[in-house]
């Protein structure tokens, strides 16, 4: 996940200062959407106590964390399309539907940042 | 001849009948003087969406996405007890759609119902006694044009004294103060624009500073992070300090933020948060995010780390 959110920091340093990096946003969109791949097997062994944020839900519906994971993948292609278009609105707003898949799958199966352990 | 106590006894009663028929005045001439602002419902969206979308009227975390907008029945909980949100659709019955521009107004400026009781201040009206006249008259076109939905309102569910509406009046003595902005001398226009979005319409100090015992903001701490913000959620320090508040962010990092609600390192939202960006912040022009991060930039930076407890 920390891969994600790193990926996901250097596309929006690239979208929001405006950055001059050719074909920058695609390659990480991209790289995100293989990442997918590598969730399902990350999560597959239920290690839900100690250092992990991961709820026990991840286990208890896993159809339903695989089928965020597809959301997940395809949001992470349509940014890349968009990007390669060169449609800045069109980026935005595929920028905006990759942002909420990882709400689609953070709401349900991570837990809130009040349960964290990073907090306790 | 009447004695003298007596008839100064009634002369002071006419005074005082005189003080309220003058006051009634004043009141029915601001009415007046609401009811000829013309309305733009066009603004009205954009004034909607710069408070995050009324969101806390949704109930989204009940209900899921497809909540009926604006019905209310969301619980908030407090460390006083829980309240619901009201239902402000259109509805004539269990809604808002008989109230007058003025109805509305003071509701939003005063937290007074049209039947004169007290809102209570998970209402945040301390923020939106800000608002401008156009903006109120706005918006209420604006809310006034989504769908109807009959929705009874919920009775919170909290311990005497603050379930009791009357309880009110004495928070309102010690934590409320109609919000007046100056004319920001030596201040640039957009700083201005910011300071209007954050302290009054996007009411950010709402969520965002902790406040004291008696349920009032501490101004002291003003942006400085909440251990116990909306429904139990941490709301982080977001006063320019660098280590415990977001000190740190660029300008373009904290727009970025409001558009797409992507911190930064690349972590997405949680939260109500997430919400108020979603449904409002997100929508407006990139002018009025700008403005909102040059303002944000200048208020006092205050060292708070916010922990859950
Ligand atoms: C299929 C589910 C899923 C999707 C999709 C997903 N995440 Fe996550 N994410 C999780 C879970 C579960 C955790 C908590 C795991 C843990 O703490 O080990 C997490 C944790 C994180 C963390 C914290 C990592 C840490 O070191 O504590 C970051 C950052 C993150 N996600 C970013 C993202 C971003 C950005 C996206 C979208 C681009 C995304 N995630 C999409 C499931 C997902
Ligand atoms: C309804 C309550 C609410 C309102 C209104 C609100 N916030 Fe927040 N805000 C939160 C919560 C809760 C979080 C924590 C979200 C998270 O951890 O993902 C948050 C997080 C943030 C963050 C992230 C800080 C960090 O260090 O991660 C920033 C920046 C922020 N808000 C700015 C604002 C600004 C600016 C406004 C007004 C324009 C505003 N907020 C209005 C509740 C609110």
């Amino acid at each position: 996940m920390s891969a994600i959110g790193t990926n996901m920091g250097a596309i929006g340093d690239i979208l929001k200062n405006q950055l001059d990096v050719p074909g920058g946003v695609a390659n990480h969109a991209n790289q995100m959407a293989d990442a997918a791949a590598l969730i399902a097997p990350a999560f597959k062994k239920q290690l839900a106590e100690g250092a992990t944020d991961a709820k026990v839900e991840i286990w208890s519906d896993w159809t339903g964390f695989e089928k965020a994971i597809e959301d997940y993948e395809s949001a992470a292609r349509a940014l890349a399309a968009a990007a390669a278009s060169g449609d800045a609105g069109a980026t935005g707003k595929a920028m905006r539907g990759l942002g909420k898949s990882c709400g689609g799958c953070h709401k349900p199966y991570r837990k809130p940042k009040e349960d964290s352990y990073k907090n306790q | 001849m009447l004695p003298v106590r007596t008839r100064s006894f009634l002369l002071g009663v006419l005074v005082f009948i005189a003080l309220l028929v003058g006051h009634g005045a004043q009141a029915n001439e601001a009415a007046r003087a609401l009811d000829a602002i013309a309305a733009d419902v066009e603004r009205g969206a954009r004034v909607f969406r710069s408070t995050g979308g009324c969101t806390c009227h949704t109930n989204y975390p009940g209900e899921g996405p497809n909540a009926p907008e604006l019905a209310g029945g969301r619980a908030m909980e407090t460390p006083f007890g829980v309240f619901y949100s009201t239902n402000i659709t259109p509805d004539r019955e269990t809604g808002i759609g008989e109230w007058s521009n003025a109805d509305f107004a003071r509701a939003m400026r005063e937290g007074l119902s049209p039947e004169g009781q007290h809102y209570f201040p998970t209402f945040p009206y301390p923020s939106f006694s800000g608002l401008t006249d156009q903006d109120i008259i706005d918006l209420f076109a604006y809310i006034q044009s989504r769908p109807a939905d009959r929705r009874e309102n919920r009775a919170p569910e909290a311990p005497l004294p603050f379930s009791w509406r009357g309880s009110v009046a004495g928070w309102k003595l010690v934590n409320f103060t109609p919000k007046v902005f100056d004319d920001a001398p030596g201040r640039s226009e957009a700083w201005a624009r910011g300071r209007y979005l954050v302290e009054a319409a996007a009411h950010c100090g709402e969520c965002h500073t902790p406040r004291t015992l008696s349920g009032g903001l501490d101004g002291s701490m003003a942006l400085a992070g909440s251990v116990e913000g909306p429904e139990g959620q941490l709301a982080p320090n977001i006063t320019p300090h660098e280590e415990t508040g977001i000190g740190d962010w660029s300008k373009a990092d904290l727009v970025w933020y409001l558009q797409m609600g992507l911190k930064p390192d690349g972590d997405d939202t949680q939260g109500l948060m997430s919400e108020v960006i979603e449904h409002g912040y997100a929508e407006l022009p990139a002018s009025d995010l700008e403005a909102m991060a040059e303002y944000l930039a200048t208020v006092p930076s205050i060292e708070n780390r916010v922990k859950a407890p």
